[in-house]
């Protein structure tokens, strides 16, 4: 039993059991819901085998198929793609569990989303596990248009214009990338990464593809400039769909983007610095904004803009200390998948609540839903990476790499995009705690909602704890 | 257990009594002047009849030097502070409305016991602050508001005081090893440090303004207890300064001098008997200033000096309660005697440690403190109703008799020549002869300076209190006014808002994937 | 793992576990939530006397894990560590009781005790941290767990009180993260050592200074020390249990233990002295002193102006500690103690007289000592004590402070303390007065009517036991077993023998 458990094809069925599981919710609309929740749960099951066992033999390879590269399809999981994976389980089955209660009264949205969010899911953990550039674009497309018709789920009009507008940058994104992968066939001949990274040299063939992806993969990250299809999408989507995409998405294209890179490793500072000033100005940018909004779920999607740019500043950080600042953007971006994930999850059940999301007219919400915005307040600690949480690590990493190398400035965009998180996560703390002038309508809300978001935040705040076990994974990946 | 530690500990034991117990068991409100009387006369007992005796407590405070001890010294203090207290108490017990509260005098009494007995300089250190609270409180706990003036100038002074003293101690604990032969073992600015605080509280001129008016405007029993806080400043002085401070000889004098001659004329000039017997005060804390710098004496005859003449002064309050007769009249003549005799030896004591020619100048100022006495006994009008008057006439000796027995002791410890009993007789004749030329005239008014000092220092708190919350508060108020208004959110959020839009056209998103992608070539080439 | 390895983790959860579970009781449950308060104070009392014993006999007790790389988390009990816990846990068992008796029948009770217990734990964490980075943990964590308490009341005074609260301190935590990264870059290394770590990495003293400048303005923050000291004022909307909690054990002491800690653990006394950084130090300490004892003077309200004594009084911890000498090394650390026992005193007061007799102003306590006498007794002692004065506990920690300046020769702070003396009892000795010995009004603003008692029993003897404390502690101070003894054991190893 156990030789035919290790033996199965896991990485494989990571991506077969949700797409099967997205088929039989499509087939079967009425247990869309329970359907929806088992194949979560497997598919999360599967998620853990395979960091299993890579955390024991180290780096897998399966070809489907049997066929060998250049020209089958073979999946790779490193210490990068199991941490990627634990994250879209672990954020996966929490959203599941809370979109299950979410969505009980509209079934009709409910049998849509369950297919639309499984099919999403197989994309990531596909895209996770690819092995060569093209599979990547696949993955990455099929990824981008569930997300698509998942934001175009509420109906409501701003809704669907913030998915249009999704959809068409995130075409033009991909768009983008295909020319650089094109041009990157035709430069080396090959597609496989492993093939590339010993294959390419460097000059104008690699220069222009790898410019065209790297501005599309920015385009789809939504990196200040980039940032402006965010908000809108994130905002208006439903509560579970926001976490996704905030979460996982948005991540899914910079795991692409350090793919590249790590299999390029260009030298010199331009880039690197380019990078690490569009985070820089994603920080200050983002921050500002949310600290403007008067809508919740605006603020925590402007947090998302900004927070992104932090993963961007370990660019010109890892001139000295590759592994540090790397890791840091690594755990940086796990972290905040999970408190993102509470976040946008808590601001759902509070929308749910009082029916509206205005933060100054929040009136003691604390005391009807203390499990909420104890939630809010665990994420929004990851976020502006005080301690003890997986934000703090990162942060640590990230900080230590910037002193060592003595970037004076990098270090300061770090310490002062954490003070403004601060500031706009406790500005909703604040009116959390006070009573309101006007009244406002009470609806109850189900338990299980206030317990998955304080369950992914406690999740963020113990990855705190974490970073011994979960760091030594990355050690072959990183340059 | 041993008697000393119980004689600060009783009158506490029975303060703590006094205030709890109405609550539970009704209890007459004149048994508080008996309680008071009662740990008076204890204190009087240890004083007259238990043998020398040393209680060391290396556990209480810090150094572990301190210690209670009965010497020569002790006694003096004890048998003062247990007349006056005494006296207070069965004062108290026919007060009825006025006086102070029992509570408060029980504190005092614990407070100026112990400081008789305290050794060590931290212990003295409580023991001084103790007492001037104490009386402090003594004080306030009178009824009405006429107090207050003097209170107030009375506490500032403490305060000022205490830090001095406070000073003084350290500095004597960190250069325990400097020896300079002629200052006795303590460098001359610690010396003066001792002296200046010993001015500030003891009611020495120039700090002597609260004196007055304080007896002018108190009840007799409180007005009996105003000779504690100067005894209590000059018997800290001499524990902390157990050698004198013959280098300051000179400057001594020259202060008690000036203070006495102030005195002088400032208390004739006044019109009631209270405020001339401050100035008379005054002009005997300025002799005792004078000859403290020749250390306590052989038999520590200063101590019983100091009971001598202040014993003496305390009585004349109680004179005033008096019917005039052959009672009152001895009894204002037996003190007048016994503070001239003290003063005149005070004025000889002194004189050991001063140069020759100048040492004689010690005669004119206890010739003029016991000239002042004088004029305040003449002064004292009488003022009690007939039933009280009988009573009062023993209650006027029980001070005196406390004065005599001081005088005598100091005179027989060691006799000091004849030429120190000139003193007695030309005070006591200068007194008639002004009493005789100014009876009453109240041109001035009791406390001269102090007014004066008061409106300065009113007008100079004033003048700080609008600097510091109108102009520097406002002035930092509108600096942070300023500084915030630098930043105008709403123009701000403005601003971003029209940014924000900008960006977000279509023109703008491909312009800049265009620029990104060409830079990140450009840049991939180097 | 032994029990020796866990014992500094289970002090840690005698407070948190607690705490956790009353989170979830609903606010009827007035009974187990006492018990389980109470449970929690006692057994982490009984805990930590386990662990003194050890301590005095030599035993190691030291929890530690990996939490970034090259660092651990580490909790470890020596004595400085010790005297803080203790003053932390004895103080945490008073004002529990306090707040029972205070917050009787007022809304959202397991809330407030939740993080109250909480805040402990960080205050706890704090004393036993054995590196900066655990210290820094626990640091943020403190002002996480405290910012409700100060929101509690939940009215928009309270929150914009929590706004400039929560400013002023993740400055303080973003200023010491910076010196702390920063450090650890320099030296490798960020455990505490008696006389401190940064002499061996043979850095420029420059740049130490810098990371000085950083890490005391990091931790100066919560030690109120000027110009950082106005978030302290404002806090005092919360309520009273929470005033005298915030301003006598947790965040006003963990900054002064902060800097006690870089002084010595960090950079050493010694070497600090060597490179210049103590008497910039201690001249902004005596600044702070004075200025907050002149802005103490024009406080009407009762608790704005005890918030303005302990922001002058916190920094006298400060100035002992930058004099660099072992006498007024003791000053310092004693004071931290002591401070903590008067300034409880007088908050307890202060709550007292709000809750029974709504009296909120100096005004308006003219003869509150006839109406509320052992209240008053109390507050008297403490008042004594802030000025100084034998025979309370404050007439040590000045005795030591006095002298120890005098012994290094730096004569100005003695008149520092002076001064500062003369302002304490230009703005106490008033207080006093009017409460003794003037007339009471003819009705108090707002009065509750006790049954002939003075006040509720649970309000009354937290404070009078403290009161007692600073009595007999500055009564016998000589003796052993007194925090002086304490003290002294602990100054004597900052010291190159």
């Amino acid at each position: 039993m156990s030789e035919w458990l290790a033996g199965a094809p896991w990485m494989m069925l990571a991506i077969m059991l949700p797409l099967s599981g997205a088929l039989v919710a499509f087939l079967l609309p009425r247990h869309s819901a329970l359907v929806g929740l088992g194949a979560s749960l497997l598919t999360a099951c599967a998620a853990l085998v395979v960091m299993l066992q890579v955390a024991a033999d180290g780096r897998q390879a399966y070809r489907l198929g049997g066929w060998p590269a250049p020209l089958g399809i073979e999946l790779v999981a490193d210490g990068l793609s199991v941490l990627m994976l634990a994250m879209t389980a672990v954020v996966g089955v929490a959203v599941s569990v809370y979109a299950r209660v979410y969505l009980a009264d509209s079934p009709d949205k409910v049998r849509r989303f369950w297919p639309l969010w499984l099919f999403l899911w197989a994309a990531l953990n596909a895209l996770f596990q690819a092995g060569d550039a093209f599979n990547l674009y696949v993955t990455l497309e099929l990824m981008g248009l569930s997300a698509v018709a998942l934001v175009a789920l509420s109906g409501s009009g701003p809704a669907l214009w913030g998915a249009m507008r999704y959809l068409l940058v995130s075409l033009l994104g991909s768009l983008s990338y295909l020319v650089g992968v094109a041009l990157l066939y035709h430069a080396y001949g090959t597609l496989d990464l492993a093939l590339l990274s010993e294959r390419a040299d460097g000059g104008l063939q690699l220069a222009v593809p790898l410019g065209a992806m790297i501005a599309g993969l920015l385009l789809k990250t939504g990196l200040f400039p980039f940032h402006v299809w965010l908000p809108p999408a994130h905002g208006s989507a439903r509560a579970p769909v926001s976490a996704l995409l905030s979460g996982l998405v948005v991540k899914a294209s910079f795991y692409l983007l350090l793919r590249l890179w790590f299999t390029f490793t260009p030298e010199g500072q331009g880039v690197p610095l380019l990078l690490g000033s569009l985070g820089a100005a994603a920080i200050f940018w983002g921050s500002i904004q949310a600290l403007r909004q008067k809508r919740l779920k605006l603020l925590v999607a402007y947090s998302t803009v900004a927070q992104l740019g932090y993963l961007f500043i370990a660019f010109p950080l890892a001139e000295l200390e590759p592994a540090l600042a790397w890791s840091g953007s690594v755990y940086l971006a796990l972290s905040h998948a999970m408190a993102k994930g509470a976040m946008f999850l808590a601001a759902g059940s509070i929308m749910t609540q009082g029916g509206h999301d205005e933060i100054d007219e929040l009136d003691r919400v604390v005391e009807r839903m203390p499990l909420t915005l104890a939630a809010f307040a665990l994420a929004g600690i990851s976020l502006a990476g005080l301690p003890p949480s997986g934000g703090f690590v990162g942060k640590w990493m990230l900080l230590q790499a910037a002193m060592t190398q003595g970037s004076w400035f990098w270090a300061l965009v770090i310490i002062v995009g954490g003070l403004l998180t601060a500031t706009y996560v406790f500005r909703v703390l604040g009116f959390a705690f006070t009573k309101s002038p006007h009244e406002h309508e009470r609806h109850d809300v189900p338990a299980t909602m206030e317990w998955t978001a304080l369950v992914l935040a406690l999740g963020a705040v113990l990855l705190g704890f974490a970073a011994p076990w979960a760091l030594p994974l990355l050690e072959g990946v990183l340059p | 257990m041993n008697l000393l530690i119980v004689l600060p500990l009783l009158p506490l034991a029975a303060a703590a009594w006094l205030a709890i117990s109405p609550r539970f068991v009704p209890v007459a409100p004149v048994a508080g002047g008996w309680v008071v009387a009662l740990c008076a006369t204890f204190t009087i007992a240890v004083a007259a009849l238990v043998a020398p005796d040393r209680l060391a407590l290396p556990m209480v405070f810090v150094q572990g030097n301190a210690a209670l001890v009965l010497d020569a010294t002790a006694r003096a203090a004890l048998l003062l502070f247990g007349g006056l207290w005494l006296t207070a108490g069965l004062l108290l017990t026919r007060a009825r409305d006025e006086g102070p509260g029992a509570v408060m005098v029980l504190i005092a009494l614990s407070g100026a016991n112990s400081l008789a007995l305290a050794q060590g300089g931290s212990l003295v250190y409580a023991g001084m602050v103790a007492a001037g609270y104490g009386f402090y409180g003594v004080i306030a706990s009178e009824q009405g508001n006429a107090w207050r003036r003097a209170a107030r100038a009375f506490v500032v002074l403490l305060v000022i005081s205490d830090l001095l003293v406070f000073e003084l101690i350290l500095s004597a604990t960190v250069k325990p090893g400097v020896v300079m032969p002629e200052a006795g073992g303590m460098p001359a600015s610690l010396l003066v440090i001792g002296l200046l605080a010993l001015v500030l509280r003891g009611g020495i001129p120039p700090a002597h303004g609260w004196l007055p008016t304080l007896l002018a405007a108190v009840s007799p029993a409180t007005a009996v207890l105003a000779v504690a806080p100067v005894a209590a400043a000059l018997f800290g002085t001499m524990k902390l300064l157990p050698d004198g401070a013959p280098v300051l000889a000179l400057g001594s004098l020259a202060l008690a001098l000036a203070g006495v001659a102030w005195s002088l004329l400032a208390g004739l000039c006044q019109g009631s008997a209270r405020a001339t017997l401050g100035y008379a005060l005054a002009a005997t804390a300025a002799l005792l200033l004078l000859a403290l710098p020749a250390g306590p004496g052989q038999a520590m005859q200063l101590a019983w000096l100091a009971l001598g003449l202040l014993a003496a002064a305390a009585s004349l309050p109680l004179v005033a309660l008096q019917r005039a007769g052959w009672k009152r009249d001895l009894a204002v003549a037996a003190a007048l005697l016994a503070h001239g005799l003290a003063g005149g030896y005070a004025a000889a004591h002194a004189a050991s440690v001063l140069p020759a020619g100048i040492s004689l100048l010690g005669l004119p100022v206890a010739v003029a403190a016991t000239l002042l006495l004088t004029v305040a006994a003449r002064r004292s009008r009488f003022l009690a109703p007939a039933d009280r008057a009988a009573e009062a006439a023993y209650l006027a000796f029980a001070p005196v008799i406390f004065s005599l027995v001081g005088t005598g002791v100091a005179w027989t410890a060691s006799w000091p020549g004849l030429s120190a009993a000139a003193a007695a007789p030309l005070g006591i004749t200068a007194g008639l002869v002004a009493y005789r030329l100014l009876p009453a005239s109240a041109r001035m008014e009791p406390g001269d300076l102090l007014l004066a000092v008061e409106r300065a220092s009113a007008g100079a708190l004033h003048g700080g209190r609008v600097l510091c919350v109108n102009g520097l508060g406002a002035a930092r108020d509108r600096l942070e006014a300023g500084l915030l208004a630098l930043w105008d959110g709403q123009r701000w959020s403005a601003r971003v808002r029209w940014l924000d839009l900008r960006l977000r056209a279509w023109p703008a998103t491909c312009l800049f994937m265009l620029t990104v992608a060409l830079a990140a070539a450009l840049l991939l080439l180097q | 793992m032994s029990f020796n390895t866990w014992l500094p983790v289970l002090v840690l959860c005698s407070s948190l576990v607690p705490g956790l579970i009353i989170f979830m009781l609903p606010e009827r449950a007035t009974a187990l939530r006492t018990t389980l308060n109470l449970g929690g104070a006692v057994l982490k009392i009984v805990l930590l006397v386990l662990m003194m014993i050890g301590v005095f006999h030599g035993v190691d007790y030291e929890f530690r894990v990996p939490l970034v790389p090259g660092l651990d988390f580490v909790l470890h009990a020596d004595a400085l560590s010790l005297m803080f816990v203790n003053l932390s846990a004895v103080l945490w068992l008073a004002t529990t009781f306090y707040a029972i008796g205070y917050l009787e029948n007022s809304p959202n009770r397991s809330r407030f005790f939740g993080y109250f217990s909480l805040c402990v734990t960080a205050t706890v964490g704090l004393a036993m941290a054995g590196n900066l980075l655990t210290f820094l943990v626990f640091y943020e964590a403190l002002t996480l767990t405290t910012y409700p308490l100060v929101v509690h009341r939940g009215t928009e005074v309270a929150r914009k009180a929590g706004r400039t609260y929560l400013a002023y301190t993740l400055l303080g935590g973003v200023l010491l993260l910076t010196g702390t990264v920063w450090l650890y870059s320099l030296t490798g290394t960020l455990e505490f050592i008696d006389r401190g770590f940064v002499a061996q990495a043979g850095v420029d003293p420059a740049v130490l200074r810098m990371v000085f400048l950083l890490l005391i303005l990091g931790v100066g923050v919560k030690a109120a020390l000027l110009p950082l000291h106005a978030w302290l004022p404002q806090a005092m909307v919360a309520p009273a249990p929470v005033s005298a909690l915030l301003h006598a054990v947790a965040v006003v002491k963990a900054g002064a233990f902060g800097v006690v800690r870089i002084i010595y653990d960090v950079f050493g006394i010694e070497f600090a002295a060597s490179i210049g950084v103590t008497l910039p130090l201690a001249i902004l300490a005596a600044a702070t002193i004075i200025y907050a004892s002149l802005r103490a003077l024009f406080q009407d309200d009762l608790k704005r102006r005890l918030a303005f004594s302990t922001v002058s009084q916190v920094s006298y911890i400060t100035l002992g500690v930058a004099i660099a000498g072992p006498i007024a090394t003791i000053g310092g650390l004693v004071h931290l103690v002591h401070q903590g026992f008067m300034k409880i005193t007088l908050f307890f007061c202060a709550g007292n007289y709000a809750e029974t007799l709504g009296v909120h102003k100096v005004s308006e306590m003219a003869g509150i000592g006839r109406r509320m006498p052992w209240t008053t007794a109390a507050f008297t002692v403490a008042a004594l004590g802030m000025i100084g004065l034998p025979p309370t506990v404050g007439f040590v920690s000045k005795w030591y402070l006095g002298l120890g300046a005098l012994e290094v020769g730096q004569h100005w702070v003695v008149f520092v303390l002076a001064g500062s003396s003369l302002l304490n009892a230009a703005y106490f000795l008033p207080i006093l007065r009017t409460a003794w010995f003037d007339a009471p009004p003819a009705e108090w603003p707002e009065e509750r009517d006790y049954g002939g008692k003075e006040t509720a029993w649970l309000l009354l003897l937290p404070p009078l036991a403290t009161a007692a404390a600073t009595l007999v502690w500055g009564l016998l101070a000589s003796m052993p077993g007194t925090p002086l003894d304490w003290v002294q054991f602990i100054a004597a190893r900052k010291y190159a023998p």
